[in-house]
């Protein structure tokens, strides 16, 4: 595949309303998170010490627990068997990394560093729907989708959500250019920030095979290049294993740490279904946000992107497999080919793009209330 | 034409075929790390939550040499959960449920001449879609024996007889191996997801 290249003002036209899309969605969501504290904050158990502190919940402290003082194979007291093993290394030691440039503050280098993947992130959805030849106004919608959608306020907080999804699109943005080399660098630090970034391989596997045919892809000789990023793909994670094998004795430290901190597991998928029948209205809302991005991934199909079904299909699986259904709402947020294939069908039809866009703004300021006041539905 | 829908799409750089081979050969020797790494990996990587568990319930069980006859319980807060190693959740009100297919608990004793009488009260997860379980118990690497239980049986205590020779130390590390754990989600029979095997209540060791 070719690229073409986007036009320089229509570009520049689109990076500066998807930094506007970015600063309205931000400002608004720690307006909503400033209120929810006023209103009922503060939060038993949380030090909030201002604005900044309300992008540090749930999994935060560990990220920086990691940053400042490395792994440790020290088990958590008030939750025995969670160690720092079950976060990955590469978000961690980037915060560690930039940290000397804002003083030492480790959450403000988190934060900083999680807004700027977001933005680059944004930018590179919009190219990515681009080069899929998706119309501009479209393109741009499906960024504004991914700042809108519930629970994106972990975009911005000290998570490796952000950072995350940029390599993602990055990864699948140069395979799709055919700079392989570039695509299989990120696909390698993408399986270092989260373990399942190393599903990516899964993307580039369907790519080689549609680019060459099923056939050809055993013949490697010819074109060993088409490879590059399937084989990158694994690499972050198996530093990640070693790291764990030479520190602890378990290459496997974080399901290890994972099983008995938090009880996931790996189960049949179908286990999970009986979690979506709802019995209380936080269970009913992640029910209904399970079938929608569902329906949604069906897109994809009519659209012909197979190989990003493939790849969405595989995280869905994992998600389902991994107990996640309970605690869905953020892991949805990388899929973003699936908005980029809503927003191509929502870009014609304005009303019913205000109306999506209005209960999905909705359900996220519902979410970001509950993330400030740490209510497990924000989880 | 559409993206990456036609197999023309492939544009191949014009490199020398050296190179080609080269990087295929770089690519092969990761793809086989990969695979050596994995195998290691594998073989020689022990559950370091497990691993450390042991080591304490090791150190415990040093400093808190036990005279027989011996009565131990495991509920939260209860005699037998520093003798606790690898493989159990936490101390509930009254017990422990073993958490893998593998737990371990150590005990020291102060040393006898004779054989001892070891019984396990624990009672296993059962439900009835999941109605069968095997329960194997080794002390000191020597296994003493291996219960079925079904729910007609669930309330049994596994007894078995330790040979002095088996420890003659006075160290006894036992080691429960539970064929098939099943989390209540898993059968259906609550959200509780944690993978079940038993629950032991208490621990009895006699000199035979």
């Amino acid at each position: 595949m070719t690229r073409t290249p986007i036009p320089a003002p229509e570009l520049r036209t689109a990076i500066l309303a998807i930094a506007a899309m970015f600063l309205i969605s931000r400002a608004i969501l720690l307006l909503i998170a400033h209120i929810s504290m006023l209103q009922f904050g503060p939060v038993p158990g949380l030090d909030d010490t201002g604005i900044l502190s309300y992008l540090c919940r749930w999994d935060c402290q560990w990220y920086l627990d990691i940053a400042a003082n490395g792994y440790s194979v020290v088990e958590v007291g008030g939750k025995p068997g969670a160690t720092t093993f079950a976060f990955f290394p590469l978000f961690p030691l980037a915060v560690r990394l930039i940290s000397p440039l804002f003083n030492g503050n480790y959450l403000l280098a988190a934060v900083v560093l999680t807004n700027t993947c977001f933005l680059a992130a944004l930018v590179y959805i919009y190219r990515y729907a681009r080069l899929m030849n998706v119309d501009h106004v479209a393109a741009l919608l499906a960024a504004g989708l991914v700042c809108v959608l519930p629970q994106s306020v972990t975009f911005s907080a000290a998570y490796s959500e952000s950072p995350f999804l940029l390599l993602l699109v990055v990864a699948m943005f140069y395979l799709r250019s055919q700079r392989y080399l570039v695509a299989g660098i990120a696909a390698a630090m993408l399986s270092s920030m989260r373990p399942n970034g190393v599903f990516f391989l899964f993307f580039a596997i369907a790519c080689v095979i549609r680019q060459v045919g099923a056939r050809a892809f055993f013949a490697p000789w010819r074109a060993p290049e088409l490879y590059v990023p399937i084989v990158l793909a694994p690499l972050g994670m198996f530093a990640f294993m070693a790291f764990c094998f030479v520190t602890t004795g378990d290459a496997f430290a974080h399901p290890s740490t994972e099983y008995y901190g938090w009880g996931w597991r790996f189960g049949p998928p179908w286990e999970s279904l009986r979690m979506l029948l709802p019995h209380d209205a936080a269970q009913l809302l992640a029910t209904v946000d399970v079938v929608g991005v569902l329906l949604c991934s069906v897109l994809l199909i009519r659209q012909g992107w197979y190989e990003e079904f493939v790849l969405c299909a595989v995280f869905v699986l994992l998600i389902f497999s991994g107990q996640g259904v309970a605690v869905q709402f953020r892991y949805w947020l990388m899929l973003f080919p699936i908005w980029i294939a809503l927003a191509r069908v929502l870009a014609p039809r304005p009303v019913t793009s205000a109306m999506t866009f209005a209960m999905l703004a909705s359900i996220n300021g519902l979410m970001t209330c509950a993330w400030a006041l740490q209510r497990p539905i924000s989880f | 034409m559409r993206m990456g829908t036609a197999k023309t799409d492939l544009v191949l750089t014009a490199v020398p075929a050296w190179r080609r081979w080269l990087l295929l050969g770089a690519l092969f020797a990761l793809g086989s790390l990969y695979i050596a790494a994995y195998g290691l990996f594998v073989l020689k990587s022990r559950n370091f939550i497990d691993v450390q568990r042991n080591g304490r319930a090791t150190e415990f069980a040093r400093a808190h040499v036990t005279a027989l006859p011996l009565h131990m319980t495991f509920g939260e807060g209860q005699s037998g959960t520093g003798a606790l190693g690898g493989g159990w959740y936490n101390p509930e009100g009254g017990g422990v449920w073993s958490a893998s297919t593998d737990a371990w608990i150590h005990l020291s004793i102060a040393d006898g001449d004779s054989d001892f009488d070891l019984q396990l009260n624990a009672i296993p997860f059962l439900v009835r879609h999941h109605s069968r379980i095997r329960v194997t118990v080794d002390v000191n690497d020597t296994v003493l024996g291996s219960w079925e239980r079904r729910p007609t049986s669930a309330g049994e205590p596994m007894r078995m007889r330790v040979p002095h020779s088996t420890a003659r130390s006075g160290r006894l590390i036992i080691h429960l191996h539970i064929d098939k754990p099943a989390s209540p989600r898993q059968v259906g029979s609550s959200d509780d997801f944690r993978q079940l095997g038993v629950f032991l209540t208490s621990l009895d060791l006699v000199s035979s």
